[in-house]
Order: structure tokens, then sequence, then C-alpha cells
């Protein structure tokens, strides 16, 4: 009797699980319901603009490069800075000064690369990131990290370590 | 990173060994000398086919592991004043890896009357002077006082790899990175890792240990240094050993001793 009744239960609590599920679910699409210009529309197109919408925003949130003058303003009078690139932020500055020359930049329209930072995904990858993703990478952090927490996309920040592939390298000792 | 050619540079090198080393024996060392086997994987047989070194002459017996030779020197403040390959783990060994690393000549061209000290695997030369090694230390006590003042200097390099290697963590694994691209990035790490010392000795944090010295707080006001024989308690008072030593027997008038660490 008394499996019967934790079957019971456990079915209740399952449905008012499901329900719940339910309510937000549909308490999510409503917002994107409510976008939605054209309420005329059959089922079946309403689901496909759902689940474009849906990864549209996901995207908005979670592929933006890593934005760093936000990062060090933030960031700049704690611990948590100087923790991650290993030095204080001054000697980080003049590290940068000394290498920027030989660093792979791309010109880039400045404007044009603003009105992408705020967007989605794009802008281009700044000097200041690169080092921070090399400080990064020589202190421990693997490919797959940096390429989460920098938001940069795994082939470029390979070329970014270690240049273009080129043809056979030849290794002299010497 | 810049070994010193000049006697100009070789004279603060010089002078801030002399500080470590205790009663200032040591006036001329201008570097502490060291290999280090690097930890790497097997590497590929692409780059190994084009030389006599085989893939399997990276595999070294002693450690265990595929690896590569680094052969480096260090200032008094665990800054690299040279960091290069010396050649395949396996079957490079230090005497001949500094030859090719290009250290020996650099070596050779230092001024005259300026030295290096290394430990016992490297041939002795006029300018490169390793420490007495298994029975000959035991053979002769002068052999023995010198090796306690050369370890003093000596220290550093083991200090400096330690050092590099707990930051940069990288390291703490074998490297996966292609052959042709060590090279760079040894030199890049040990570039990094003399920027962090030169911050933090221009901030003013001492790290030396070994320069710190006092008097024991009881009345014996002998001077301690903290290398050799001295105990710290956790208020700031230096014991010496002797003194703590005759506390334990019993001998001793005072009631306590603040605990050690």
């Amino acid at each position: 009797m008394d499996s019967v009744n934790l079957l019971a239960l456990q079915q209740t609590r399952a449905a008012t699980f499901f329900s719940q599920m339910a309510l937000a679910i549909s308490q999510v699409t409503a917002v994107f319901d409510d976008d939605d210009d054209d309420d005329d529309e059959e089922g079946v197109v309403v689901v496909k603009r759902r689940r474009r919408d849906n990864k549209s925003i996901l995207q908005e949130e979670e592929q933006q490069r890593h934005r760093w003058d936000r990062f060090v303003i933030e960031h700049q009078n704690t611990a948590l800075l100087r923790r991650h690139l290993k030095m204080t932020y001054d000697s980080f500055q003049t590290l940068l000064e000394l290498i920027r020359p030989h660093l792979p930049t791309i010109k880039v329209d400045e404007e044009m690369d603003a009105a992408v930072r705020g967007g989605a995904g794009g802008g281009a990858i700044i000097p200041e990131l690169q080092l921070y993703a090399t400080i990064r990478y020589l202190s421990g952090a693997s490919y797959s990290d940096i390429c989460f927490f920098c938001c940069i996309s795994t082939t470029s920040s390979l070329y970014r370590l270690y240049g273009r592939p080129s043809g056979q390298s030849t290794f002299l000792l010497k | 990173m810049k070994f010193p050619k000049s006697p100009e540079e070789c004279a603060p090198l010089a002078a801030s060994f002399e500080r470590i080393s205790h009663q200032s024996v040591f006036t001329n060392c201008v570097g502490a000398l060291d290999g280090y086997h690097l930890p790497i994987q097997p590497p590929s047989r692409s780059y190994t086919t084009d030389n006599n070194v085989r893939s399997s002459s990276y595999f070294s017996s002693h450690y265990e592991s595929c690896g590569i030779n680094i052969q480096a020197c260090c200032d008094a403040h665990c800054r690299f004043t040279f960091l290069g390959i010396g050649g395949a783990g396996g079957i490079t060994k230090d005497r001949a890896a500094v030859i090719d690393s290009g250290l020996a000549d650099l070596i050779e061209g230092l001024p005259q009357g300026y030295i290096c000290l290394a430990d016992c695997a490297y041939q002795p030369t006029e300018k490169l002077i390793p420490l007495y090694g298994g029975d000959l230390e035991l053979k002769n006590n002068d052999n023995a006082n010198f090796n306690y003042f050369a370890s003093q200097l000596r220290i550093r390099i083991e200090k400096a790899f330690a050092l590099m290697i707990r930051k940069w963590g990288i390291l703490h694994r074998p490297l996966s990175n292609d052959l042709p691209n060590i090279k760079d990035l040894i030199t890049c790490i040990g570039c990094l890792h003399n920027i962090c010392i030169d911050e933090r000795l221009k901030v003013g944090e001492e790290d030396d240990v070994l320069l710190q010295s006092s008097r024991c707080h009881l009345p014996c006001q002998q001077l301690v240094y903290m290398d050799s024989c001295a105990v710290v308690s956790t208020s700031k008072n230096w014991t010496c050993v002797m003194c703590l030593s005759l506390f334990y027997l019993g001998l001793t008038p005072f009631r306590s001793i603040p605990t050690t660490y």
C-alpha cells in the first residue's frame, strides 16, 4: 500500500512540475508573442518564428565579445584583475606598449567596429585582449576556457596563439 | 633578458650577489647556472627524422618522461639573464648542453675576474665554477666550506625555476606544443617571469628571507640569520637556536618563550 501511495505522490509531484514548466514556457513565449508584429498567422509558422527568436536572443546574450574596457573599469581596484593578469595593470600596460608594434592587428574602421561591438558577436580582437588571452594561456588555461571567457571563436584563438599554419616546418636545435 | 658583457653590467649583479652571500665571501659572482628537464609530450616523427636526433632520444630515463634540456642563468633576485634550449632531454647532459645552447661562449666572454656558479654536473673552466660533488666534498674540510658558501648563491637558480613553474601553470604538465614553438614559448615565459619580479622589487616587497637578520631577543643578543640558526616567533621576536635548546633543557630562568612556527 505504501508503494502505491508513493507512486501516486510521485505522479502528483511530476504533474505539478510539468504544469509549472508549462506555465513558465507559456510566460516566456508570451513575451515573444508580444514582440511579433503579425498576429494573424497559422500555428506552425508561429512556432517556427518563436524558435528563431529564441535563438537570436541567446546569441545576443552569450556570443558577445569580451568587453575589455568595461572589465577593466569594474575590476581595476580589486585583486581580481591583478590575479588574472599576474601583474599590476600598470605594468601590463607598459608591457603592451612594448609589444604592440609586433602584434597582428587588422585595420578596422573604428565607427564600424564600435557599432558591431555593441551588437551580437562582433568586434575586432584588440591587442589588450590578445595579451590577456596569452597570459591566461601561459598560466594554465586551456583553449576552450579562453574561448569561453574571452568570447573568441576557436579558430581565431588558435591563430592568435600559434600564427596561421604554414607548410612543413623543420626543427633545428641550434 | 640580457646576459652581462661589459664590466659596467657585471658590477651591480656582483654587488647584489654579495649582499646575499654570508659575510660577503663571494664578491665576483654574476650568475648561477643550472639545467632543467622541461617535460614535453613525445615529439612527432616529422621533426625528428631531419637530424640525428631520434624521437626516442627525448626520453629521459632519469626523469621517466620525454623532455627538453633547458639551460638557464639567473641573477640574485631570481631574474633570468639567459634561457636557452640545450638539446633533447634524454641524450643531452648538462656539460654538453651548456655548449650547445650558446651559454658557454657568453660565460667565456665575461670580463676578467667575474665568474658564474653551477652545480657539480658541469665542466669547470676559468669562468664557470662548479661545486664539489660526491666524495670530493667529504674529502677535504675546505671543500665543504666552499660548498656551504657557494650553495647560498647557487640556490637562486633553483628558486627561479620553482617560481617560474608555480606561476606559469602551462608548465605544470607536459607541454603539448610543437617543438619549433617551444623555444619562443620558454623565452616568453622567462621574460614575463622577469617582469613580475621587477614589479615586486619596485613595490619593495622584501621576499629575500635570507637577507633578514636580527638580534636574539633573549639576553644573549646574538646576531641571527634566517637561513642558518634562527627561529622566528609569532610575535616577531627572534630567538637563536642555542637559547631555545637551553630553554627546553631547563637551563634558562625564563618561564616561557613564544611559540615557534
